[in-house]
């Protein structure tokens, strides 16, 4: 990751990860419980479209068998048998147009359907047999009843329900409703006289009823058990249970028929009831469940709200103190502490301002506290570097003034001496000595200049400018090669002669260096609108235009001292002096090929002509003058 | 060290702006013949100024409309008599100045005649 976010994204980028898990394990949580409950709504739908039609068809096949059984012994007409295969094909038809909306839900309920249709289908081959007498009365009776048994497989696999005590109750429901079917079955075998195989069923289906019955009643809770218990301990049930015992011993009670029927159909009225009980049952256990799905998922969601708003706000506090240290980290770098360091070098006084943020966090305020360190630190280091400087100045000053103070005495012997010389030759050595005496006390006065003080020659009245660019011309190595033109008398200010002088004089240094030593410099003065113009001008070899350019901005704008930077010693004095006096100084390219430099002397610095045109030159010889 | 370091010095204590050795650019020979201390210098006439002469030449000029002698134009203009003679020099090679050299020194023997009939008397 090589790109920079903000911390803004990034604490987005943190929140998202577990905001998000939450949010997801929200929806699983109520997608959960929601799914409970809808399929404790499923169980309803369940019996409307499977059991109820289920229950409906056995009963019809129920009856179908009795009257088949019936006719078989010719006890019911055809008309009969007829009339009630239709209400059973009506019935079955039912079943199947119900049983399809909901046979797909699960694939254990469409297989138990599909065989149940497997058997339903085997219906008209059962009937065809039963008409065409290829099939004995058992064997009739027993054909029904594969059917039916398919049919309470499909009951036994759709009661499925979570709530266990309701599913457990159902379980016996349908066992209660099996023992009503093997008592139907009773009831067909034992019509009239039986045969021995036909006894040898009907003892073994009593002994499964009679077991079913109290196996089931043992496990039925009171509200369920008590209609069922009322049937069990009714006249009829004993009667009937004495026909049984007596059919089993090879005899044929008259009434059975007629008990039985009644029997069955109390029986089945107690199996409807009770299943509509347990239906009525699970509605408040899906309702219960819903609910608690709803509180579930409302408390995880207040809960996910809570934690995102939470998240955001602490989010949004630290990027906004964040925002704030950077702020006033940036401001520290960019502004303050430029600002004070600037300050500090121009020798002014600095007041450090604290870098305060408001946060409420450790951290945050540590790094605060930091960058305060740091500024106070930095600017500690810059005063330090302030006071170095000024004491290298200081000392450079102070060895340039005794320089400068024993350079002046040597002169004045040297004047002395000149005035006594009478032999040429002794002479020209004395100007000679002169001449480096000069030149030495020009450099001693750089230094001065450079160490940010003014040299100690000072003038009270104006001078004219021509003496100005000849005293110039004087203090360069080379002097003879320069050509100081004359000029109209105009005067230069007295305070600022010496300065000038010097200016002058480093440009005339330049120059006579950078051309070759048999060409002249000339020295040209002129008056201008605002001011008053010398121009010097070599006939070297010149610059180019960047070169030119380079140096024109730094005498335009003097540059911090740069100890390191000796080699333009020359300009840094010609830009300081020139920014002091409100001078501006120029170079070009000159049209003999070489290179002009125009010192521009505002007009406040320049005087008119002296009335008097001779100015005598001082009578009494020099002296030195001690300032204190 | 005993040199004061916060020396000042003002107008004429500071020296004089252009120093002699640039006046002469160096030379202390004249362009013309050696002239000597007391030789007259007279201005030779003509109305218009020369080109390219520097101030010093000219204050001589105007100095010696009077015959002066080379002596007092030096303690005129407060400059070594080597300069003066280099200066008058080249306004005398340039034909703008007259030099009157003094007459030659009697000789010793004459002098001694002067003495002798002084002595006479």
């Amino acid at each position: 990751m090589g790109r920079s976010r903000t911390i803004r994204m990034k604490i987005i980028g943190l929140l998202l990860v577990p905001l998000t898990s939450m949010v997801v394990l929200w929806g699983v949580i109520t997608a959960v419980t929601a799914t409970e409950s809808l399929e404790l709504r499923e169980y309803k739908t369940l019996w409307t479209n499977l059991r109820h039609p289920a229950y409906k068809l056995i009963n019809e096949l129920q009856q179908e068998r009795l009257v088949s059984a019936k006719h078989l012994r010719h006890m019911a007409a055809q008309t009969a048998v007829e009339a009630q295969r239709s209400r059973t094909d009506a019935a079955e038809d039912t079943f199947r147009r119900l049983s399809d909306n909901s046979k797909d839900r699960s694939e254990e309920i469409r297989t138990q359907v599909n065989a149940v249709y497997t058997q339903l289908n085997r219906l008209d081959v059962i009937r065809g047999e039963i008409d065409t007498s290829l099939s004995d009365r058992l064997h009739a009776v027993e054909s029904y009843d594969a059917i039916v048994d398919e049919l309470f497989g499909l009951h036994r696999r759709v009661a499925l329900i979570d709530d266990i005590p309701i599913y457990e109750q159902s379980r016996v429901n349908i066992d209660m409703s099996y023992a009503k079917e093997l008592l139907t079955r009773e009831q067909a075998i034992a019509l009239g006289p039986t045969t021995a195989a036909e006894r040898r069923m009907f003892t073994q289906i009593v002994g499964n009823r009679r077991f079913l019955v109290d196996q089931a009643l043992g496990e039925l809770d009171p509200p369920l058990r008590d209609p069922q218990v009322a049937l069990i301990t009714s006249a009829a049930y004993q009667r009937m249970r004495m026909m049984e015992d007596q059919i089993i011993s090879g005899r044929s009670p008259r009434d059975w028929l007629s008990v039985t029927e009644e029997l069955a159909e109390t029986f089945q009225a107690a199996q409807m009831r009770a299943s509509t009980n347990l239906n009525e049952r699970a509605d408040p256990v899906a309702d219960q469940v819903l609910s608690r799905a709803f509180m579930l998922a409302g408390t995880a969601l207040v809960l996910v709200i809570v934690s995102i708003v939470f998240s955001l706000r602490m989010g949004n506090r630290l990027s906004r103190e964040l925002g704030a240290l950077r702020l006033a980290a940036l401001e520290v770098a960019q502004e303050r502490l430029p600002h004070v360091v600037g300050k500090l070098r121009r020798g002014e006084r600095v007041e450090l301002p604290e870098v305060s943020v408001a946060s409420t966090t450790v951290e945050i305020d540590d790094v605060g506290q930091a960058f305060s360190t740091v500024q106070q630190t930095a600017v500690e280091a810059a005063i330090g570097q302030a006071r170095l400087n000024e004491g290298v100045g200081h000392v450079f000053r102070n060895l340039a003034r005794r320089s400068q103070t024993l350079l002046h005495r040597q002169r004045i012997q040297l004047e002395d001496m000149q005035h006594r010389a009478t032999d040429p030759d002794a002479l020209e050595d004395l100007f000679k000595l002169d001449h480096l005496t000069t030149r030495m006390r020009r450099h001693a006065e750089g230094l001065i200049i450079l160490s940010g003080a003014t040299p100690g020659r000072g003038w009270s009245r104006p001078v004219p400018l021509l003496d100005v660019a000849r005293g110039a011309a004087a203090e360069v190595e080379d002097y003879p090669r320069v050509t100081v033109e004359p000029m109209s008398g105009q005067r230069l200010a007295g305070p600022v002669v010496g300065d000038v002088i010097h200016l002058v004089a480093e440009l005339i240094e330049n120059a006579t260096v950078y051309s070759p030593v048999h060409t002249q410099v000339i020295v040209r003065g002129e008056e201008a609108a605002r001011g008053f113009v010398f121009e010097v001008e070599d006939r070297g070899l010149g610059m180019s235009a960047e070169v030119l350019a380079e140096l024109n901005e730094r005498l335009a704008s003097p540059p911090e001292f740069d100890l390191a930077d000796s080699d333009r010693l020359g300009l840094f004095v010609v830009s300081r002096l020139a920014a002091r006096h409100d001078i501006r100084v120029t170079l070009r390219g000159s049209p003999y090929g070489g290179t002009t430099a125009i010192v521009l002397i505002p007009a406040e610095h320049v005087a008119d002509p002296d009335p008097e045109p001779h100015v005598k030159e001082p009578a009494r010889p020099m002296r030195v003058v001690r300032s204190e | 060290m005993s040199d004061r370091p916060e020396e000042r010095w003002l107008d004429e204590d500071a020296g004089p702006i252009v120093p002699a050795y640039l006046l002469t650019r160096g030379r202390t020979v004249p362009a013309s013949e050696a002239i000597d201390l007391i030789a007259v210098i007279i201005t030779s006439g003509g109305l218009t100024t020369p080109r390219g002469l520097d101030p010093e030449h000219l204050i001589i000029l105007q100095k010696c409309t009077q015959p002066t002698r080379l002596v007092d134009v030096a303690a005129e203009l407060n400059l070594p008599i080597g300069v003066i003679r280099v200066l008058v020099g080249d306004l005398h090679a340039r034909r703008l100045v007259q030099v009157e050299h003094p007459p030659p020194a009697p000789d010793a023997k004459v002098l001694l005649e002067v003495i002798s009939g002084l002595k006479a008397l």
